[in-house]
């Protein structure tokens, strides 16, 4: 019984121990996982924007769509709106892509940047390479070839060329396109106005 | 004892990988790449040295009974202290690694070298026995990630290798190369040690 509670003891200081350590790195980590998140955040927008000359992080609008939060990062020249950048998600193959859009007033999509994924290194990791991402710049609804009114792959008839092994990563990214392209389209008015 | 065997032993006679079959599942998952192999291999290290040296200063605190859960709770704060500092402060190579981290939890090598090794040695030994075997880990991963870049993506460390007329062996990237190639690595093995 002795042996057993000195057991428990030790087990409990053990545990304790590690999280009184835990709870001090975490502490420690907080702000510069924070401020590392934010800045992938903006340059992020700043990739897919077309050139601006104000803050986009700070002329930021949120909107409420479908009880979502969604921020909408705003890019101006010259007091003219040149282009929005927003978050959007596509599921993958090894789980959900978060794709940074960017999307010009008339609604062509400026560029297209991937902030987190889990596909498979080498091969669904590669919708990071701007020869596949890139293909997306310039590509607007009324340009490119529509199945059932959306992007698609050229696997499904679509024009974007999908990764060599990696169809459903690349599905993944086009049907996060789609969702912002939907957005845009549906919500305009509100984004835009000021 | 000789505590350059206890460096050494990692590396060929008792290599983790190759000679002991430990931490495979890592060693399968990460090798798409030598650079990711390098990553997962030094990460690793740093764990492995960090608990061997834990659980040797207090080995002679740590009852019997309760040695595994005491060794596990002392490793998976390591690695989670090793996720979050990279986080925060090397947010670059934690996007590519991220994934991968929390898997060193369940890298028998770690517990295998707590358990066999650490709690029976004093401390310079540990630590030196950790540094090998996580050396010799890290050597393996880089060897299996090589040739799978090297065959799937004609490249290494990144740099293109074989040029564009390449074909790439794209089984190579898939879990199936993973496993050819370290089958055939542990046959070379057994023919050479034999």
């Amino acid at each position: 019984m002795r042996n057993m509670l000195k057991l428990i003891g030790v087990l409990t200081l053990t545990c304790l121990l590690s999280a009184l350590g835990l709870a001090y790195v975490h502490k420690l980590t907080e702000e510069p996982i924070a401020e590392q998140k934010r800045l992938a955040k903006l340059r992020a927008a700043e990739a897919v924007l077309p050139p601006f000359d104000n803050d986009p992080v700070k002329e930021k609008k949120e909107l409420e769509i479908k009880d979502k939060k969604v921020i909408f990062y705003i890019g101006k020249k010259e007091g003219k709106v040149v282009g929005i950048a927003f978050l959007q998600e596509g599921e993958g193959y090894g789980g959900f892509i978060k794709v940074m859009l960017g999307i010009t007033p008339e609604g062509e999509i400026s560029g297209v940047e991937i902030l987190e994924h889990l596909e498979t290194p080498g091969l669904g990791a590669r919708i990071e390479e701007s020869q596949f991402k890139g293909q997306f710049k310039g590509k607007s609804p009324t340009n490119s070839k529509l199945v059932e009114g959306k992007l698609a792959v050229d696997k499904d008839g679509g024009d974007i060329d999908a990764l060599t092994g990696a169809t459903i990563s690349s599905r993944g990214i086009v049907s996060a396109v789609n969702k912002g392209l939907r957005i845009f389209k549906e919500h305009k008015e509100k984004i835009l106005s000021s | 004892m000789g505590l350059r065997k206890d460096f050494s032993k990692g590396f060929w006679k008792e290599n983790p990988v190759l000679r002991l079959v430990l931490g495979i599942c890592p060693t399968l998952a990460v090798t798409t790449t030598a650079i990711n192999g390098l990553a997962m291999g030094l990460a690793t290290t740093g764990v492995l040295v960090m608990s061997n040296c834990f659980i040797s200063l207090f080995r002679k605190l740590i009852p019997e009974k309760v040695r595994i859960p005491i060794f596990i709770v002392v490793i998976a704060s390591f690695v989670t202290i090793t996720d979050k500092i990279m986080a925060g402060f090397f947010y670059e190579l934690h996007k590519v690694l991220g994934l991968f981290i929390p898997l060193i939890v369940v890298n028998c090598i770690i517990l295998g070298r707590a358990e066999a090794f650490a709690s029976r040695n004093p401390l310079l030994n540990s630590f030196l026995d950790g540094l090998g075997m996580g050396l010799g880990f890290t050597a393996s991963l880089v060897v299996i990630g090589s040739i799978r870049e090297i065959l799937g993506q004609g490249s290494i460390f990144g740099i293109a290798l074989l040029g564009t007329n390449y074909q790439p062996f794209l089984v190579m990237l898939l879990p199936p190369g993973a496993f050819i190639t370290l089958g055939l690595l542990l046959g070379l093995m057994n023919r050479i040690s034999k």
